[in-house]
């Protein structure tokens, strides 16, 4: 079954978006997004399970919407995602227990996953309590002036598998930082895998466990550019490379 | 097979085991150039107590590196508002503690403001008697960082001692003690 026969076969029992639907308030959104959607700045999306977008399919943000997932969910991008904010009214991702009164923890939720197929951008967002804030799997986003935090597993994981050339995702002025006192020194700010060529600009990158965590695997080998960033009070390595066999 | 890279024009400070570790490996040769780094320090000796490389290890990967940063690079705030660590959406006005501290060449000097607004931080030693004016500027909300090289206003060097900075922002001020060292 290719992946569009999936995606509807999915959209019966999940959440069917209508096409270029422009929604506001607040929304629920499980299952495959197989119409181009966007999310307004007035809206407040609940992610529950995995939502997956659809590859020839595309999700805009809005500057100003707040996405909150619930226990596990995902946000898995196989087409395109645009998350546009703004320095004033920036995006949030986040898990739904992140409320007044309420207790999220470190990997509440999965986080958002570019997968091979999957593309686009993220800018002026904020990220709280994922496992891996943002994942690109394959893949080459772009990763701009966004902060992470209280994540489990990493700020960002990057895997670039087997691709040859390899992938290309950015990761630029952004802060990767534990600021909960209880998750000082866990969690990496960003984890490189495999084949994939990463350039990482002008960010700050403190109080994980490691700051830059960069793992070959046999002969595929990842690259890394790292220039004008703030590598600091990290409880292990501040960069730690991995020959891997 | 090991990683390939570059590291330049970083602050790369205070980690817990080594500042750069590259794991052995079997196909030893230059593969990470680490130029042009601020590693918390400018002694030479301790910046390579921090870097574990081929001159550890000869089985290892080597970490080209050149210490030759004298001082800390100046990073502009990567991003434009920061979250307060209580997770309340909104900035608060923070006086950081200078890093390195104590310090020798210079140190950093960080604050977040919790809207943008005009900003004067000065230097002041243990008598009160002003030392130099960081700044005296619009700075933007959320995290800003100015570098004190530990020079007075006339551009001579400061004496080894304890200093104070301070910082008044629009209806708020904040002091805290630095040791300079010699």
């Amino acid at each position: 079954m290719n992946s569009r026969g999936l995606c509807l076969g999915i959209v019966l029992a999940g959440l069917l978006i209508p096409s270029s639907a422009v929604l506001s308030a607040t929304v629920e959104a499980t299952g495959y997004i197989v119409n181009d959607t966007t999310w307004t700045g007035t809206d407040t999306v609940i992610v529950s399970g995995f939502l997956i977008v659809a590859d020839t399919v595309k999700l805009t943000v809005e500057a100003g919407a707040r996405v909150l997932f619930t226990s596990g969910a995902k946000l898995m991008v196989q087409g395109e995602v645009e998350a546009e904010g703004s320095s004033t009214q920036r995006i949030l991702f986040t898990s739904s227990a992140d409320t007044t009164g309420g207790t999220p923890v470190a990997g509440a939720w999965a986080g958002i996953s570019f997968e091979m197929t999957g593309r686009g951008s993220l800018r002026h967002c904020d990220f709280k309590y994922a496992t891996n804030s943002v994942s690109a799997l394959e893949s080459s986003p772009t990763i701009e002036r966004c902060v992470m935090e209280h994540f489990s597993v990493a700020g960002c994981y990057i895997d670039g598998y087997d691709a040859y050339p390899r992938t290309t995702p950015r990761v630029e002025n952004c802060i990767i930082m534990q600021t909960d006192p209880a998750l000082i020194g866990t969690g990496n700010g960003i984890v490189i895998y495999r084949a994939t060529n990463v350039t990482i600009t002008g960010c700050w990158i403190r109080n994980c466990r490691d700051g830059l965590n960069v793992n070959a695997v046999g002969s595929l080998t990842p690259h890394f550019a790292v220039t004008n960033t703030d590598i600091g009070d990290n409880a292990r390595y501040g960069i730690y490379t991995y020959a891997g066999g | 097979m090991t990683p390939t890279g570059s590291v330049s024009e970083c602050n790369i400070t205070n980690s817990g085991w080594y500042a750069f570790f590259a794991s052995s490996c079997t196909n030893s040769g230059i593969t990470i150039a680490a130029e042009n780094n601020w590693w918390g320090t400018d002694n030479l000796f301790t910046i390579e107590g921090m870097v574990y490389h081929q001159i550890d290890a000869s089985s290892s990967p080597l970490v080209d590196y050149d210490p030759c940063a004298a001082e800390p690079f100046s990073i502009d705030t990567p991003t434009d508002v920061r979250e307060t660590p209580g997770g309340t959406g909104q900035p608060i006005f923070v006086l950081r503690q200078n890093y390195p501290n104590p310090f020798n060449a210079a140190t950093v000097i960080e604050f977040d403001l919790p809207a943008p607004g005009r900003a004067r931080i000065e230097i002041f030693n243990i008598m009160g008697q002003s030392v130099t004016a960081l700044a005296d500027r619009w700075f933007p909300a959320g995290r800003s960082r100015l570098i004190w090289d530990g020079t007075d206003a006339d551009n001579r060097p400061a004496a080894s001692g304890v200093y104070l900075y301070k910082i008044a922002a629009e209806d708020v001020s904040a002091a805290k003690k630095m040791i300079l060292l010699k």
